[in-house]
């Protein structure tokens, strides 16, 4: 499945992307020249607090910027620019990166079976049988170890818990075999041990697929303990990233926002509050060159 | 029947062609027409500039004249003194029938939504009960009980409408009810009244300001069907629906224009009506 | 009735309480003490009957049995009367966890503290209540500006720290903090925490405080109280029971937070036994 070139050139490399939105005809700088990438099998945790980009992030990748949306920069999928992709490719694409929400019920059809919602695509698009398709989804569903699957194609979303619909959120996703998962908070709405188990069965596959996740969260702790690396977002911009930031974080906002959140293993008499703001951000990066992505503003 | 469950359809207007009011280009002449109508309601009986009501057989279906604009009707009455004397009840029915059955409405759904359980189901089933006659039935079983009229027609739509109303307002209204910021004041030991009228209903407002132009709309048509049929407003009453009962036998002997005056009439207010209803929904969820 | 004689130093006692909907017992026998001033946590997983829980003592559900006692009065029947629904609003109140929601949006925030002053004392002058919103939004850290605002024009943190300010506003004795932080981003959510504690420290406010989230419930309260499906199982002092859990169920919960060196493995063999 995944041969030595695969792993070798990064799956995704985003460059200097800038992400800009017309409201009222005011012009809002989203993101600010965001750059990563990411290798297959590889997992990257986007953190950063609400307003600081990491949804925009992926909207980008996922070719779902809201409309007026300016995009500057570059997105690469296997070395060529995702913008370039029509038709066919672009089908394919979309069928390659697989995107997981935060709350499961927003995303599915109430009044459609599970197993038709997690076979839809592939009998339409991937001209599999309907036999076949139900068969793969079983399959999948026993991989994210959801038993009798038979049954629960059958039912429909209000009777299952939300831990247990996300999973066939997930499974259903999984079915196109995409090659990167985009989940966006997908286990902020359940319980601690529903989560522990979600992330449980993302580590499995992405041993087992050689998919590669970018997982966004608020929650810091989630990332650190999954993630092979982490980006921190603020303001539009990744100011940190790399595989020591949970362990050693260098950046002020990073070491800050890591001390702001209460520990588990101790009580702290105060919690230290966040002193970095937009403005010592902006003395910070004034002398570094992110005029590089304002030159490919288009 | 009609239906008159209102949604706000269509594309949404960015603010700025909104304008100050939030309701477009469209919604200001609607709210035009809607003021002009009511204006005419109030003083039309005064500015006739003939009798609306004193036939002369010998005029019967003449064009327009320098005098009298608009010709003459089926029985030789000038049509724009009728036009402007039939406002009065062509738009109060439907004012009648709007203001009572949202009052009704908004309490049931109050008090439905408020204590839930119960008097909730009581409530619910009870309209839905009322919620299978249809309005004209009932127009007809109220015109035989108290003779045919506007006002045994106001009654029988009011009935006919209110389980509408309230089934629709009882939603809004539960929806209002479970959010926190009621509990709070209920945990708080607010008056349940205050609650009520200081936080639900304002809440719920924008909505029963929206549907009660729509509703006046259908209420509108439904009167003038049933003058039409001859269990509204009887005539030689001057009222548009009854003026396009009397006058239709002229559309095919070539004599349109009284029949096609008062329903202009007609039209052009529902239609603004349910325009500026439509807006005001649009605009009142813009703001959330 | 066996525990009405309350002692001065317990602010909110529970006892046996069980609330049932049909056949179904949402909350079964469920008894803690909250201590004058102290800080007690109730955590629990969705359908755990936390929730109820708080409901029950907040008097938006009524109680199948058991009695709830706060403030030495009985409050596990529905109150009798305005006035007696007044008084008990001014034993307890409550801060709800979205921000959005429990804020009236067609109200400005000074207002909205008016109002609930008006309630409490009606015989305050405007000049006094006015007075007394200023301080309320001092306390809570919010300016007069932000008095001067509706809900939509503030931030999530502002608007929690305008609901804190809500429940004080009476000066309760007692404040149920349902979720309270849990839709704050990390540095609105330490702020918040201070706010609170220092509230706490200040007014000498005793602390319910409902949560799934076990870093934060060691931050803020004394003692902790485990549901699950209904039941207690196992309650004690924070510190203790976070460090060494001896419930099955704790110590699952326990492993379930992300951390350093998280043992994906080892938990996966705590959920095969305990879930």
């Amino acid at each position: 499945m995944i041969n030595a070139a695969d792993t070798a050139a990064p799956l995704l490399e985003v460059n200097r992307l800038t992400v800009d939105i017309d409201v009222d005809g005011e012009i809002r700088h989203i993101l600010n020249g965001v750059s990563f990438t990411l290798k297959a099998g590889e997992a990257l945790g986007l953190v950063g607090e609400s307003g600081s980009g990491k949804s925009m992030t992926v909207k980008a990748i996922d070719r779902l910027l809201p409309r007026g949306a300016r995009q500057g920069g570059s997105i690469r999928f296997r070395g060529r620019d995702i913008a370039t992709f029509k038709g066919s490719e672009a089908r394919r694409y979309c069928s390659e990166v697989a995107m997981v929400f935060q709350d499961p019920r927003v995303a599915i059809n109430p009044v459609r079976k599970i197993g038709d919602f997690m076979t839809e695509a592939i009998v339409t698009n991937g001209g599999v049988s309907r036999r076949e398709a139900n068969r793969r989804a079983v399959d999948m569903l026993a991989r994210l170890r959801i038993p009798d699957g038979a049954r629960r194609l059958e039912q429909y979303p209000h009777e299952l818990s939300g831990g247990l619909l996300q999973r066939v959120m997930i499974a259903s996703t999984l079915l196109t075999e995409p090659k990167l998962l985009l989940a966006d908070e997908p286990t902020t709405a359940l319980d601690v041990s529903t989560q522990a188990e979600i992330m449980l069965i993302l580590n499995d596959l992405r041993r087992d697929l050689g998919l590669a996740v970018i997982f966004i969260t608020h929650d810091l702790e989630l990332a650190g303990a999954i993630c092979d690396g982490l980006a921190v977002m603020y303001a539009g911009e990744i100011v940190e990233q790399g595989p020591h930031v949970y362990e050693a974080p260098r950046h002020p906002y990073t070491v800050e926002l890591m001390a702001a959140r209460p520990d588990i293993e101790r009580r702290v008499k105060r919690l230290p509050v966040l002193t970095y703001n937009l403005e010592r951000h902006r003395a910070l990066t004034a002398g570094v060159p992110a005029a590089a992505g304002e030159e490919q503003r288009r | 029947m009609t239906l008159f469950v209102a949604k706000p359809t269509g594309p949404r207007l960015p603010n700025a062609q909104r304008g100050r009011l939030g309701l477009g280009s469209a919604g200001v002449i609607a709210l035009v027409i809607v003021i002009l109508a009511a204006i005419t309601a109030v003083v039309g009986v005064w500015i006739t500039p003939h009798d609306p009501t004193a036939p002369n057989l010998s005029y019967a279906w003449i064009g327009p004249d320098a005098t009298y604009w608009l010709g003459y009707d089926v029985q030789g009455r000038d049509v724009l003194s009728r036009v402007l004397a039939g406002a009065r009840s062509s738009m109060l029915g439907p004012l009648v029938v709007v203001v009572v059955c949202m009052t009704i409405g908004v309490l049931l759904a109050l008090v439905a939504a408020w204590h839930g359980g119960l008097i909730d189901t009581l409530v619910s089933s009870g309209m839905d009960i009322l919620f299978a006659f249809p309005a004209i039935l009932l127009a007809a079983l109220a015109a035989a009980v108290f003779g045919a009229g506007l006002w045994p027609a106001v009654v029988a739509l009011t009935i006919a409408y209110t389980p509408y109303v309230a089934r629709l307002l009882r939603g809004a209204m539960l929806q209002a009810r479970n959010q926190p910021y009621i509990a709070a004041l209920e945990v708080q030991g607010a008056s349940v009244p205050s609650i009520w009228f200081r936080h639900l209903l304002p809440n719920v407002l924008p909505l029963v300001v929206a549907q009660s132009t729509i509703l006046f709309g259908y209420a509108m048509i439904d009167i003038a069907i049933l003058s039409y049929l001859g269990l509204g407003i009887q005539p030689p009453a001057p009222d548009w629906g009854v003026m396009v009962s009397e006058n239709q036998s002229g559309i095919l002997q070539g004599y349109p224009l009284p029949a096609f005056a008062a329903s202009v009439c007609i039209v052009a207010v529902v239609v603004s009506m349910n325009l500026l209803g439509e807006r005001l929904l649009q605009a009142s969820g813009g703001r959330r | 009735m066996n525990d009405t004689a309350t002692p001065a130093d317990v602010a909110l006692q529970v006892t046996s309480l069980r609330k049932d909907y049909g056949h179904i017992a949402a909350v079964n026998d469920v008894s803690f003490r909250l201590e004058r001033g102290g800080s007690l946590a109730i955590v629990g997983e969705s359908g755990s009957g936390k929730t109820t829980t708080a409901k029950m003592i907040m008097g938006l559900e009524t109680p199948t049995a058991g009695t709830i006692v706060a403030c030495g009065r009985d409050r596990s029947t529905p109150a009798r009367g305005s006035a007696e629904r007044r008084r008990r609003g001014r034993e307890l109140q409550i801060v709800f966890q979205d921000p959005y929601s429990s804020l009236d949006p067609r109200q400005r925030i000074a207002d909205m503290l008016a109002e609930v002053l008006l309630i409490h004392h009606r015989h305050m002058t405007a000049p006094a209540r006015a007075a007394r919103v200023e301080e309320l939004l001092g306390l809570v850290g919010l300016t007069e500006r932000h008095g001067r605002s509706l809900p939509s024009a503030m931030s999530g943190g502002q608007r929690q720290r305008a609901a804190i300010a809500r429940a004080i506003a009476a000066e309760p004795e007692i404040v149920i903090l349902d979720e309270s932080v849990a839709a704050l981003d990390v540095s609105i959510q330490a702020q918040v925490l201070n706010l609170l504690a220092d509230l706490r420290a200040e007014l000498g406010i005793s602390y319910l405080f409902i949560s799934h989230d076990l870093a934060v419930v060691r931050q803020i309260t004394d003692t902790i109280v485990v549901m699950r499906n209904g039941s207690i199982v196992e309650q004690g002092r924070t510190e203790e029971v976070l460090d060494a859990p001896q419930h099955p169920y704790t110590r699952l919960l326990r492993a379930s937070v992300p951390r350093r060196g998280w043992d994906l493995r080892a938990l996966r063999e705590a959920v095969g036994t305990g879930g």
